[in-house]
């Protein structure tokens, strides 16, 4: 069976959305902003992650089938597959999305995507080029492993990629409420991309927020406390190489000059931030640090 | 494998450059000491000392309470603010006349950052709390 392939059928559909959000940001209509340095290094970003990604095509797929042929079950094309696969795919997709902000290793090739200080449909297309050299495909294993054909593994990720489009957007407030208990919604994935101490690391879900809900990692979006967006510690460069290698550059330089294997490992392995004194600005250490200001704020 | 695959991505891509750049989106935040503040405030810091260099494109702040340095510059039409700690500092050093400090970083995100201290008073209040981040001269981080 041959199925389309959602990201290249999607293309068109992107530039024009781009188009319309740019247009509501300049007519005033929605309070969208485009920056053409910002703006210009998420298209390199995104055309740098379809070219990097061309040689692992191969890699991976071969991996894939591979993988497939221990199946555990023999699913084809029937339709309860697709539905299976939906769900099985956002789950792999949550915990890929976790243990890329979770872990150093992992973090370092998708902290570009977060790297930006605008959130708009630009952003989405801010991607690593480097996940795959740190092996982020191996979470999603499970799928051939289960005995969903290979065409319909990529058909799903090919899916929660173009949904992913248009949740990075200012310009859609907050959906319904039944949509945005089950979806993940821009209101939720601003939440996500936000650095305010109480969103970050958080809402990892990439088409069902229930991910989120169910594994205790969903915030919902505050209206009296707006986000910032970025990085704890924002990058202070447009140029497209040291967007995408500056984590890695860091966390080598980190790991080389560690004083044995144990605390090189942390660095490598560790959360983001993670210092083998203690003193490091984690997610955690800032949620923490939040709470003792609020604590210590009230007491005063 | 059809060209018109890419050259259509790369076409689009060209057009939404140009629109944001006919629709204003080449602005570049130009810093000001209430600015400086203002955007300090919203990270929930607040800024005892501001300097802010001639141009409006870096600037530099001593934090209250937290005796730490903010370092900001602009960046399209954000200001990105770093506060690093002393061990995020790879050398700090003021020279030339006008007296010019700079500052370089060991992360690789972070450019070297300049900023023209014109007036001897800013110089000489800049100059001891820079000593706070090690002498004032170029200093290797070691590692240590």
């Amino acid at each position: 069976m041959n199925l389309p392939q959602p990201v290249q059928l999607a293309i068109p559909a992107f530039i024009v959305l781009m188009i319309m959000e740019l247009a509501l940001g300049y007519f005033r209509v929605r309070a969208v902003r485009y920056e053409l340095k910002d703006t210009t290094a998420s298209l390199i970003m995104g055309v740098g992650n379809l070219a990097t990604g061309i040689p692992f095509v191969v890699v991976v797929y071969g991996l894939f089938a591979w993988i497939h042929q221990y199946r555990l079950f023999d699913i084809g094309f029937q339709w309860w597959a697709f539905v299976a696969i939906f769900f099985a795919q956002d789950l792999c997709y949550y915990w890929f999305h976790r243990l890329s902000h979770e872990h150093r290793f992992w973090w370092a090739s998708h902290i570009n995507h977060h790297s930006s200080q605008h959130y708009n449909l630009s952003t989405a297309l801010r991607q690593t080029w480097t996940g795959n050299v740190a092996g982020t495909f191996i979470v999603y294993t499970p799928l051939p492993l289960l005995g969903f054909p290979l065409k319909l593994v990529a058909f799903s990720m090919g899916i929660s990629l173009v949904y992913q489009f248009w949740i990075h957007t200012e310009a859609v407030g907050r959906l319904p409420r039944p949509i945005e208990w089950i979806f993940n919604t821009p209101s939720h994935h601003r939440v996500h991309h936000a650095t305010n101490p109480r969103y970050l690391d958080r809402n990892y879900a990439g088409i069902l927020i229930i991910w989120d809900r169910l594994f205790g990692t969903f915030v919902p979006e505050d209206p009296a406390e707006p986000c910032r967006y970025g990085i704890v510690r924002q990058i202070a460069t447009f140029n497209p190489i040291r967007i995408a290698f500056h984590e890695w550059v860091d966390m080598i330089r980190d790991a080389r000059q560690a004083p044995d294997l144990r605390t090189a490992a942390g660095y490598l392995f560790h959360a983001p931030g993670w210092r083998p004194d203690g003193t490091g600005r984690t997610s955690a250490a800032i949620r923490a640090e939040e709470r003792q200001q609020v604590a210590d704020h009230r007491k005063s | 494998m059809d060209p018109t695959e890419f050259i259509l991505p790369l076409i689009g891509i060209a057009l939404i450059v140009l629109l944001v750049w006919l629709s204003g989106g080449q602005r570049t935040v130009t810093l000001t000491r209430e600015g400086v503040r203002e955007a300090l405030a919203a990270e929930g810091y607040e800024a005892a000392t501001v300097t802010v260099a001639d141009d409006g494109h870096t600037a530099l702040a001593w934090l209250e309470g937290r005796n730490a340095l903010a370092i900001l510059r602009s960046m399209g039409d954000h200001p990105a603010i770093l506060v690093p700690g002393p061990d995020d500092i790879r050398g700090i050093v003021i020279n030339g006349d006008p007296p010019r400090l700079q500052v370089r970083f060991r992360s690789y995100g972070q450019p070297p950052f300049a900023i023209a201290l014109n007036d001897p008073e800013s110089l000489d209040r800049w100059r001891k709390v820079l000593m706070l981040y090690g002498e004032l001269a170029t200093r290797r981080h070691t590692g240590s």
